[in-house]
């Protein structure tokens, strides 16, 4: 009787699901079929009831014990032992019904039946057991008497169809790995792809957002000079004011209480005050002008090696003024090639972020008398590139914040204090150098700004 | 401070010129003071008297600032001239620097510009020739 096989370890496949219990109930039906037809034939060669009572009887034990081996006893005691059990009953039964029947055919027309189907995923168990299959057949031929011939050819045929349905497996193996190595290019090509177009979908963004900042910094250049004409006869005016009202003042003479001129006494103390409000306004309009202007900067000229340890110092130096009173500076600074750029645009880069470094202290400095504000310079190489990295222990940037801070005319300062430029300033010198400047920031620890400038420069800074 | 000075202010925003002819007269009471408000009425103007220091705008039409400067550096070499603008970028500073002896940008306080003028007044006058034809 036929054997089912084993297909552990067959890739893709699943024993007891899909595809394979096709063919499993697909080997069944031939099972029924193949089992029908030597029935037929033995009763038509044998023509007795003895036959007839034998083979279907063996055949009615036979059939449901290997749909029970193929249902229950291979899940749950394994294939190895599974097909042991089914050699042993379906064995056992080919010999008896051999031994039993004149006819040996019913017998040996299992076999190649059981050769063919076996399948090769576990060839050494499948062989095993048709040499095993056929050595109890050739030792019952052999008691029985049966002519040699027919054991020679059912020998030969078994062997044959094993041999042959083996190659058609190992065919059909060959190209399910081929199929499958394919299948896994396909796969590395579509997600090669969709991080390509993920990047590129990333630099149109980039690009985009640049447009932008582009086009905001030629309307804030326009605005800042149309501004500036206004400005200058406007701070040039209050002055004059400022100047013509202290000489009425003075000519006035000092105010005396308790003559009735109350009203005159506090309109010229409010005037003073009133001129000085406004010349604030003028300073702060001039110094955002200043900004706009700064930010709009099409261009950076000078562009030559230079020391960026020497503009790391000299940039502490002038911004003494600024974090003295929050912070310690320490600085950890390794011996750096020389940068190609623009010296003075890069100091300025620097200023801007020890300043704000300073300026996130400044809370810090005002809950507790004590100077613990700290402030951190280091520099370092890595991969061709030069790395300055500013942090400070101050309250980092709030999350809702962080995807704004380099956004032009973006400030968390109180109004007057800042102008919202220094940090989109400072990514658009960056960038200019072909480098990158990023954040990490964590609320209650600190934030740490990074520039990343590449030491050989692809293309010089427009 | 310089007693005595005659000082020519050019800018086509008439708002600016007379605020600075007002400053002027306000603290610096012994200067003489024209105020223009074009290239063209400022060629005419110094055809007509000689001034230790011009102050202009450089945006202006249909003459504009820096050709002005530049007529003036052969009709009055001795001329100190301070060019007064907006624009505050690289290019125009130093397209202006080479026909001004100053350049001032726009908003400037009255004792910037005053003491500009100052500074340039005090410069002998066969330096500053060199100086314009830098």
């Amino acid at each position: 009787m036929h054997a089912r096989g084993t297909n552990e370890g067959a890739p893709g496949t699943d024993t007891r699901e899909g595809p394979y219990a096709a063919v499993m109930k697909k080997l069944m039906v031939a099972q029924f079929a193949w089992a029908a037809s030597i029935y037929v034939l033995t009763v038509v060669e044998c023509r007795s009831w003895r036959a007839a009572a034998i083979c279907g009887g063996l055949f009615v034990v036979l059939l449901p014990f290997n749909a029970w081996v193929t249902s229950r006893l291979l899940p749950a005691r394994g294939e190895v032992f599974g097909e042991v059990v089914r050699f042993v009953g379906n064995c056992g039964t080919q010999v008896l019904m051999a031994h039993l029947l004149d006819w040996p055919m019913a017998a040996w027309a299992w076999l190649p039946f059981n050769a063919a189907a076996y399948d090769s995923v576990r060839p050494r168990l499948a062989n095993g057991i048709l040499i095993a299959t056929m050595a109890a057949n050739v030792a019952a031929a052999a008691a029985d008497g049966v002519p040699w011939k027919i054991v020679v050819v059912f020998c030969f045929v078994a062997i044959a169809s094993r041999l042959l349905v083996d190659l058609r497996m190992k065919a059909a193996y060959t190209m399910w790995l081929r199929s499958e190595a394919q299948r896994s290019e396909l796969d590395l090509a579509h997600s090669q792809l969709q991080i390509e177009v993920r990047a590129r979908e990333r630099a149109e963004r980039s690009l985009r957002q640049s447009q932008k900042l582009e086009a905001v910094g030629r309307l804030a250049a326009g605005i800042a000079h149309e501004i500036n004409n206004p400005l200058q006869f406007l701070g040039n005016n209050l002055t004059f004011l400022e100047e013509s009202f202290r000489t009425i003042d003075a000519r006035l003479g000092p105010t005396t209480a308790g003559t009735g001129d109350d009203a005159l006494a506090t309109l010229r103390s409010d005037v003073h005050e009133s001129i000085a409000d406004a010349h604030d306004g003028v300073a702060r309009i001039r110094s955002i002008v200043l900004a706009m202007n700064e930010f709009a900067r099409p261009t950076r000229n000078r562009t030559e090696p230079f020391d960026l340890t020497r503009a790391i110092e000299s940039t502490l130096v002038v911004t003494k003024h600024a974090y003295a009173r929050a912070a310690q500076v320490t600085t950890d600074l390794a011996t750096l090639p020389l940068v190609e750029g623009d010296a003075g645009a890069f100091s300025q880069v620097l200023v801007n972020l020890i300043v704000n470094a300073a300026q996130a202290l400044e809370p810090k400095l005002a809950e507790s008398a004590r100077l613990d504000g700290k402030i951190g310079i280091r520099t370092w190489t890595a991969d061709g590139s030069v790395f300055v990295s500013v942090s400070d222990n101050g309250p980092g940037i709030p999350e809702a914040v962080r995807e704004h801070v380099f956004e032009p005319f973006f400030t968390t300062k109180p109004a007057g204090q800042g102008t919202g430029q220094g940090l989109a300033i400072a990514r658009s010198v960056v960038e200019e150098h072909g480098g990158a400047l990023t954040f990490e920031s964590a609320e209650g620890v600190g934030t740490t700004f990074v520039i990343r400038l590449p030491l050989k420069q692809e293309g010089s800074p427009r | 401070m310089i007693e005595t000075l005659s000082v020519l202010f050019v800018d086509d925003e008439p708002a600016i010129v007379k605020v600075l002819g007002r400053l002027v007269r306000q603290v610096r009471p012994k200067w003489r003071c024209v105020v223009v408000t074009s290239g063209e009425e400022a060629l005419a103007a110094v055809a007509k008297e000689s001034f230790d220091v011009i102050v202009s705008d450089i945006r202006m039409a249909p003459m504009d600032g820096a050709e002005l400067l530049a007529r003036l550096t052969s009709l009055a070499p001795t001329m100190g001239r301070i060019a007064l603008s907006g624009h505050a970028d690289r290019e125009t500073y130093e397209g202006v620097l080479r026909v001004a002896h100053a350049f001032l940008s726009k908003p400037s306080t009255r004792d910037e510009i005053l003491a500009t003028i100052e500074r340039i007044a005090a410069i002998p006058a066969e330096e500053r020739v060199v100086a314009g034809e830098r």
